[in-house]
């Protein structure tokens, strides 16, 4: 069995769909720096900012200067650009792994799974000789340069995109979106207004169809990458599926870096070609193809073991962390306890309304706090359905007045969450005092429990 | 299994091709979806035009008086002007509710509501200014002018008509003062006003639900104006503040009139009014009360804004016939209670609302799929 798989992994394979992979996802993630820069969300994000949610674990994170974050986003543009021309690969995508993870980590309440996405595959990369070919390394250096590598640098980035299609796929199979076609009843009537076929987003069968197809998609899409006959088709689909999703939903770049990844399924004929393509396109020497074949390096016996060891572990990790909500008691659609991290995406519409009360000891007189004075919009949204940013923002409070001369010994809240368009409910006691909770694996046993 | 692919993507490819073509002869079904259009053009022109009207309309009216005052200072020319102050105060409520589009930030100018409506004003600074002789406005002391400025310098700090005179006798930088805060408000309103005239068919051409749409704007000015209400015409002055360690009666909206309860009620009114979609006029129309309407969950929550929104009104009915300075000094609980009130019912307004009707309260990303 580990000699089959061993034999499997190490079996050499056309480099072209990593280099193409690699190339995409330097463009998508230039695309999307550069996006977040003219839309001016580092100011926004980074810069006027008072209250940074933490990551569970990375509350040592700190957020930098302006100056700091400003360079670090040209810094992550630029090693976008060297993972495009595979340029100090090494360095480019280490760079960009650290980077990158490292914006995503000051503010929680900007996690999207996509970015989460982003941060495992530019890991990944890190691992793999993805500048073997068709870059700037491999024509500089050619003693590096590789036409054909083990299957598993390859492997690994098909089978991370088969999670993610189908966690998505299983976290949808649930009598909210399937037999009552919540959130789509709220979402697609919100969008009546979209060319040729917004009519009929206000028809309740249009909101089941979208379930159910959405849910097969994703449950499915994988293997039908996966297997060569469907292969083109199954892509076709992705394509229609993220641009109707990319356009009738805020969802930002996460369409482009979906039906840009999935080609790394295609043949390596066809990477081939897109290589061939761009070297006429380009006809710089450094693009040029080799004319020797060279064969992979092949690993000691005992690294080839490692490898295997790591991407069982990888992979055991990825397809068990997600699962980890079954440990839980309740709804966690409404607690949220094991919800991130576990490709649940456009799941399901949850808002709520939070409103704190400090209590001072001194001049014993419990105050309200008007969040505005310390979150922008998006930052209070997330904050008031979710406990344990719930929980953070009351230690904020604590501080933020503490530092005014008030002794507070108390903070609460009151805080009413509506979950897919049910009329909103406490989503814990309002009295507790929530300096008193802190926050951790443990199942959040202070929240109410949801009743339908 | 191509096969299969073959067939869901025709599937795909028909609902897309039926769609285009039904399109035309088919348009929206009036008993199921919500036209968001309707909502948008009743607010527009049964609303928000009639309150800047209204609103220039009244202005005129105290900016003559003013005038008039000027030229003869007597207790009359006086009284009429605080009179005619009232009624526009009053008309003020209702264009304060649209801080967006014509009245929205402007490179250093800030929001309509903010250039000209932001109170408790400081009589300090006014006075400081007058003893300059400084009408030029070129500061970022946007409480030393506009509406409640007037105010100030029409009714005084517990002062007699006699006395306000007195302080008006030879005091040519005094009314110069007036005046330049009363151009400076008329001005500011008058933009705003002629802008909606060009402003108003793209308003109500911009029919999504995304953040920048005329429903997200109005909705997202829609709260905030409620948010105004409890936070800063009674949170703040019932000391409801974490850290304030008293009530702050004198930083109720009109102070020196004593005309903050009869505004707080026009303010509350205004909210009632956008909510169900009646016009200035009395009239009833389409607003997102109608909106909840359609959608998924609404009719319960309709219910239970409603009854929020009596319990609020009961509180507001039962507060004494004083001003809210009085009333807080006086009778704390009366208004204390309204205050309560308003708090149950934010997340009416707030997350229930814009989630049922799912629109855009943030600029960033979601999560995609």
């Amino acid at each position: 069995m580990f000699n089959r798989l061993k034999t499997h992994f190490f079996s050499p394979q056309s480099i072209a769909p990593l280099v193409v992979f690699r190339i995409l996802f330097g463009l998508a993630t230039l695309i999307s720096t550069t996006r977040f820069l003219v839309l001016d969300w580092v100011d926004l994000h980074f810069v006027d900012t008072q209250v940074q949610f933490k990551y569970f674990g990375f509350e040592w994170v700190q957020l930098a200067p302006p100056v700091i974050m400003y360079a670090i986003h040209y810094l992550l543009i630029l090693a976008s650009l060297g993972i495009v021309f595979g340029a100090f690969y090494r360095i480019s995508i280490t760079l960009f792994f650290v980077l990158f993870t490292y914006c995503e980590l000051i503010d929680i309440t900007y996690y999207l799974n996509h970015y989460y996405f982003v941060s495992i595959v530019a890991f990944m990369l890190i691992w793999v000789p993805a500048n073997a070919y068709f870059s700037y390394d491999s024509f500089n250096n050619k003693k590096w340069v590789r036409t054909q590598i083990p299957a598993w640098n390859i492997y690994i980035f098909k089978w991370q995109l088969c999670l993610v299609y189908f966690f998505a796929g299983l976290a949808k199979i649930n009598e909210t979106w399937l037999l009552e076609a919540l959130p789509l009843k709220i979402w697609l009537p919100a969008n009546s207004h979209f060319p040729f076929i917004g009519w009929l987003f206000q028809y309740p069968i249009t909101a089941y169809i979208f379930s159910w197809t959405g849910m097969l998609f994703d449950l499915c899409i994988g293997f039908f990458l996966f297997y060569a006959p469907t292969r083109f088709y199954a892509w076709l689909l992705v394509i229609i599926f993220h641009a109707l999703t990319g356009a009738l939903f805020q969802i930002g770049v996460f369409p482009l870096v979906m039906v840009v990844s999935t080609l790394i399924f295609f043949s390596a004929a066809f990477h081939q070609k897109i290589l061939h393509f761009l070297s006429r396109l380009f006809p710089y020497p450094f693009l040029s193809e080799p004319s020797t074949i060279r064969n992979p390096n092949y690993p000691s016996a005992g690294r080839q073991n490692l490898v295997i060891m790591v991407c069982i572990l990888w992979f055991s990790f990825h397809v068990l962390f997600p699962l980890r909500y079954v440990l839980y008691p309740g709804n966690f659609y409404w607690t949220e306890e094991a919800y991130r991290f576990g490709w649940r995406v456009m799941l399901m519409e949850k808002a709520g309304t939070a409103t704190f009360y400090v209590y001072d000891k001194n001049t014993q007189r419990e105050g309200v706090v008007d969040n505005t004075t310390f979150l922008n919009s998006h930052q209070e949204k997330q904050m008031a359905m979710q406990p344990d940013l719930i929980l953070q923002y009351a230690q904020f409070l604590k501080k933020h007045y503490q530092e005014q001369g008030l002794a507070v010994e108390k903070v609460r809240a009151e805080v009413y969450v509506t979950l897919n368009a049910k009329p909103s409910k406490l989503l814990f006691n309002e009295h507790l005092n929530l300096l008193a909770i802190s926050d951790s694996w443990a199942p959040k046993y202070w929240l109410n429990r949801f009743e339908e | 299994m191509g096969m299969k692919n073959k067939a869901v993507l025709s599937l795909i490819v028909g609902l897309l091709f039926i769609g285009s073509c039904k399109e035309k002869d088919k348009g929206m079904d009036a008993s199921l979806a919500f036209d968001r259009g309707a909502l948008l053009s009743n607010l527009a022109s049964g609303m928000i035009m009639p309150a800047y009207d209204s609103c220039v309309f009244y202005f005129a009216s105290l900016a003559q008086s003013i005038q008039q005052f000027r030229a003869e200072p007597t207790v009359l020319h006086l009284q009429v002007a605080q009179q005619n102050w009232k009624q526009f105060a009053r008309s003020w409520q209702y264009a304060a509710a649209f801080n967006f589009g014509p009245a929205a930030e402007k490179g250093i100018k800030k929001t309509l509501a903010e250039e000209v409506g932001s109170f408790p004003v400081s009589s300090t600074k006014i006075e400081s200014f007058i003893m300059a002789n400084d009408t030029s406005f070129a500061n970022f002391d946007r409480d030393s002018r506009g509406i409640f400025a007037v105010e100030y310098l029409l009714f005084g700090e517990n002062e007699s008509a006699n006395e306000i005179l007195a302080k008006y006798a030879n005091q040519a930088p005094r009314f110069l003062y007036l005046l330049a805060c009363a151009n400076h408000i008329g001005l500011n309103l008058k933009l705003v006003q002629t802008e909606w005239k060009t402003y108003q068919a793209s308003f109500v051409s911009s029919v999504g639900t995304d953040i920048g749409s005329s429903t997200s704007l109005l909705y997202n000015e829609f709260l905030k104006y409620y948010e105004g209400l409890k936070n800063f015409k009674f949170g703040i002055p019932l000391g409801k503040r974490p850290g304030q360690t008293t009530v702050l009666p004198k930083s109720v909206e009109a102070y020196y009139s004593g005309y903050s309860t009869q505004l707080a009620r026009e303010h509350w009114r205004c909210v009632q009014l956008i909510w169900e979609g009646t016009n200035l006029n009395g009239k009833s129309g389409v607003g997102f009360k109608a909106y909840l309407d359609k959608v998924e969950g609404g009719k319960a929550l309709i219910d239970l804004t409603l009854a929020q929104v009596k319990a609020t009104q009961n509180k507001l009915d039962s507060l004494p016939a004083s001003s809210l300075s009085t009333a807080i000094s006086n009778d704390f609980n009366r208004v204390d209670e309204v205050h309560t009130e308003l708090l149950k019912l934010t997340r009416f307004y707030k997350s229930d609302l814009s989630s049922l009707i799912g629109i855009a309260v943030t600029y960033s990303s979601g999560d995609g799929d």
